[in-house]
This record gives structure tokens, sequence and C-alpha cells, in this order.
């Protein structure tokens, strides 16, 4: 008969090898000792998770190198702080962006960064408010959208 | 003008572009100097061109609560820019473009066109996009698109709308059907006015719900073709209707265009639902001497706050009511 290393009384019933820190134990207990050290590890174990929440895993206390925006409160809010969250969360944010959109990966439109774009825009909006003006028989506004868009073309091929 | 006969039932169409600022935090993360600064770049890019010449500015710090919620009612801003001191908004006079300036991001470019008119109100929309971005660093990373607040706006940080009229559909007990049908495609239907699935007047709103890995274009003709979807069923459901008991129908609905014309006092839950009726008399042919914009413009105008505005006094709910009946009979008899 063995008896329980915990409380030396029982008789032992269970081996449990623990490695805590990379040391090895080796323990006869009883089932009564069984359950208190089942019941100790699991507190630990949920406070290592809790801790961990602090310490390890990144996403929970992470904070955004420019704007300190955390990202627990990012969580809490749905509100990114700014564009420099979406590098530091990113491997938070790109599954979130996949469930929300089924795809992290954009396919539409570029800022255009040329002021010539902006003109060409001015141009069409002119020539579309002129053919409305015709369509309307305001021909007062239409003479003045006209010169309008013959001064801007003469700007461009200057 | 008239293009193919536009279905009566989408009364219109709505552009949001959300951008922000490179260098600047988020609307929810600067202080009142960044707020500025915000409104200024704004201000300067835009007001450089022909268009936002014609653009005025309004901050929230500089309107009174009753303006601020006209505007809210204009859908020209959210209340969540009316609540903030630190916003303003550009719009042009017609009203059809407006930015908001600090909402939830710094800039939310918006359009309203009347009618089914994604692609317009996308140019309307672009021009003031591109007159930023021409002379500002707009947020934008290559792979993840535009960047903003929310991620549920990330990539094109578009979201289009359009504004229905489903008398038919709601009257079926098919709002929740199709609601749910649509959300599978990855389209929102919600109430235009008022809260939750509870649609004020029979009016929703249809607009996309993913922002991310599809092109602009291709999010605005899926609407697009959503949007004829929905009409095609509304069209089905009066069908049903008109093939049904005819007389019953139109008795019901005429008698709402009478208590239009007569009533003395109307709450905006009343005018909502009589005006529903009468849009949908319009449409069936019972009433054809009443053109439907004046019900859309009569909408915007028997709001709380623009009612208030015009009478020029605070009022209680009772004084508002006689107004608004007054305000009705004028405009349907005028």
């Amino acid at each position: 008969m063995m008896l329980c290393d915990e409380c030396g009384v029982n008789q032992a019933t269970i081996s449990v090898t623990t490695i805590i820190n990379g040391k090895k134990t080796h323990r006869n207990l009883c089932s009564a000792c069984m359950k208190k050290t089942q019941q100790e590890f699991s507190h630990d174990f949920s406070l290592a998770g809790l801790l961990g929440g602090v310490t390890d895993y990144e996403g929970e206390v992470k904070r955004c190198s420019r704007c300190g925006m955390d990202y627990r409160t990012f969580k809490k809010t749905g509100l990114l702080g700014c564009a420099q969250c979406y590098e530091d969360f990113a491997p938070q944010l790109e599954p979130m962006l996949k469930r929300i959109h089924g795809t992290a990966k954009h396919a539409g439109k570029v800022p255009t960064r040329d002021p010539k774009a902006v003109e060409m825009d001015q141009l069409e909006e002119l020539k579309r408010q002129l053919n409305e003006a015709i369509r309307e028989e305001k021909y007062e506004k239409a003479a003045l959208l006209r010169d309008q868009i013959r001064g801007m073309q003469k700007e461009e091929s200057k | 003008m008239t293009e193919v006969a536009l279905p009566t039932s989408v009364i219109s169409t709505r552009i949001r572009l959300a951008r922000n600022y490179a260098d600047l935090p988020f609307p929810n993360r600067m202080n009142d100097v960044q707020a500025s600064e915000s409104i200024r770049r704004t201000m300067e890019a835009v007001g450089k061109t022909s268009f936002g010449k014609e653009m005025s500015l309004r901050r929230m710090a500089d309107i009174g609560d009753l303006e601020r919620r006209t505007l809210v009612e204009r859908h020209l801003i959210s209340n969540e820019l009316a609540n903030n001191a630190d916003s303003a908004v550009m719009m042009n006079a017609g009203q059809t473009v407006s930015v908001m300036i600090n909402e939830e991001d710094h800039l939310r470019i918006q359009a309203i066109l009347p009618g089914l008119k994604l692609k317009e109100a996308m140019r309307e929309a672009e021009m003031v996009d591109n007159a930023v971005a021409a002379t500002e660093k707009i947020a934008f990373h290559e792979q993840l698109g535009y960047l903003t607040a929310c991620p549920t706006n990330t990539g094109t940080g578009l979201r289009a709308s359009v504004m229905l009229h489903l008398p038919a559909i709601t009257m079926a007990g098919q709002a929740d059907a199709i609601s749910a049908a649509m959300s599978r495609l990855g389209l929102t239907v919600r109430g235009f006015y008022g809260e939750g699935t509870q649609a004020l007047g029979n009016l929703y709103q249809l607009s996309n719900q993913v922002t991310l890995g599809k092109k602009e274009e291709d999010i605005l003709s899926f609407l697009d073709s959503a949007a004829h979807e929905v009409v095609a069923r509304e069209s089905e459901m009066r069908d049903n209707l008109l093939s049904g008991d005819r007389i019953s129908l139109e008795d019901r609905l005429m008698r709402s265009y009478g208590t239009l014309l007569y009533a003395r006092r109307l709450s905006t839950r009343e005018f909502m639902d009589l005006s529903s009726d009468v849009l949908l008399a319009i449409d069936l042919g019972f009433i054809q001497d009443l053109d439907a914009d004046k019900l859309h413009v009569l909408r915007t105008n028997v709001q709380p706050a623009m009612l208030t505005l015009h009478a020029g006094h605070t009022m209680n709910s009772e004084e508002r009511d006689t107004m608004r009946a007054d305000f009705v009979r004028q405009v349907l008899h005028g």
C-alpha cells in the first residue's frame, strides 16, 4: 500500500506528474488531495489566463504606437483611433475584417493626388450644368457656363 | 430629363464616402486643435474648386440647436454630428451635396439625389473626394483601402443607399422576409425614419453592408439591381392589391387623401402614414391631379424642427400638429 504524498494519511490512488517551469515532479495522491490540487490548479489557471491577458496576450493590452488607443477600448467602442492602429492591430484586425467583409483585400478606388483630375471633374460638371441650362431654356445661365468652360479649356491648352 | 419611366417606388439615392486625413487621429481621439485643423483643411481643399466656392460652411459651435435639428431632418447631417461642437458641415446651395467634418470619420462626403441615380450621386461625391485628395494625404492602405474609424467602413468607405416606398410589400407582411433575403446578399434594409424595423410611412432604406473587397462600381450596380428586384416585388404586390377588393382599397386610400386635404391637426406619424397612402394612390392612378413631388417636399418640411423654424417660436406638440395640418392643406390645395 502506498500513502498519499500530500496528506500522508490516505491510500494513494492516483499518480500525478506535473511540469512546472520545466521541472518535472512525480507524486502519488489520494482522491481527496487530488481534488484539492485540481481546484487550486484551475484557480491558478484562470488567474494565469487573466494575467496572460495583460502580459502575454498581445491583442488585449497592445496600444497603438501613435495615438495610444488600446485594443480593449477599441473592442468596446468599435472605433479605431488613427490610421496607425490598422498597422499596430493588424493581426487582430485582419480576421475581423474578413469576418465583416468576407475578405481583407481592397479592390476599389485609390486616392488620386492629381490636380488635373480635379480640373477634369470641374469641366465635366460645368458641361453637365450647361446641358441642363440649355434643356431648361435658361440661356443666360448657359452663356455664362459656356464662357467658364472656354476659359478653363484655354487654361488647359496653355 | 426623363429616362425610361423610373420606378416611382424609389424616392431618392444617397452616396456616402468615409475619408480620413492620414496624419490626424480619427475624431474620437482628436483634441480641439486637431478638430479645427481638420475643418480648415477641408474648407481649403474643397474651397479651391468651382463647386466648392458655392458651398457654405456651418460650424456646429456657431449654430443653434434648432438649426442643427433641421439639418438632421433633411439628412444633411447625422445626430452624432449635431451633438459634436467641434464638427462642421459644408453644403452646396441645392443641398444635394454635403460634407460632414469630424463625424465618426474626418470626412463623410454625402450626395443625395431624387430617384434611382446611384452613378450620378457617386460622381457628385467623388468630385469632393478628388478635390480633397489632390491637396491632402488621405488615410489609405495598399491592401485595406481607405482607413476608417470603424472597420465596417474600411476599404471603399462607400455606403450607397436608396430610399424605397414599399406600401404593398408592407401590407402583405413581407417586409421582414425581404429584409432577410437582402441581408443574405450583403445588403441592409432599415426604416428610413424612426427606429428599428417599424418603417414610418412605409419608407425603407436599402444599402450595402460590405465595403471592402469590391469595386465601387460593382457595389453600385449590385445595389441597383437589388433595388430593381425589390421594386419589381412591390409592383407584383400592388397588382395583387388591385386584383383583390379594388373598391375597398381605393376607398381607404382616398379617405387618407381626404384627411390630408381637410384635417386641422396632424401628428408626424399620421402625416407619414397618410402620405404613404396618397403616394400609392397616385402610383395606382386613383389620384391624377397631384404631383408626388409635393408630398416629398412636404415630408421634409413638416418634420418637427422644420415646422418650428417656420413658426419662428417654440410650440407644444398640439400647436405643431395644427401648424402641420395648415401647412399640408396650403400645399395640397395650392
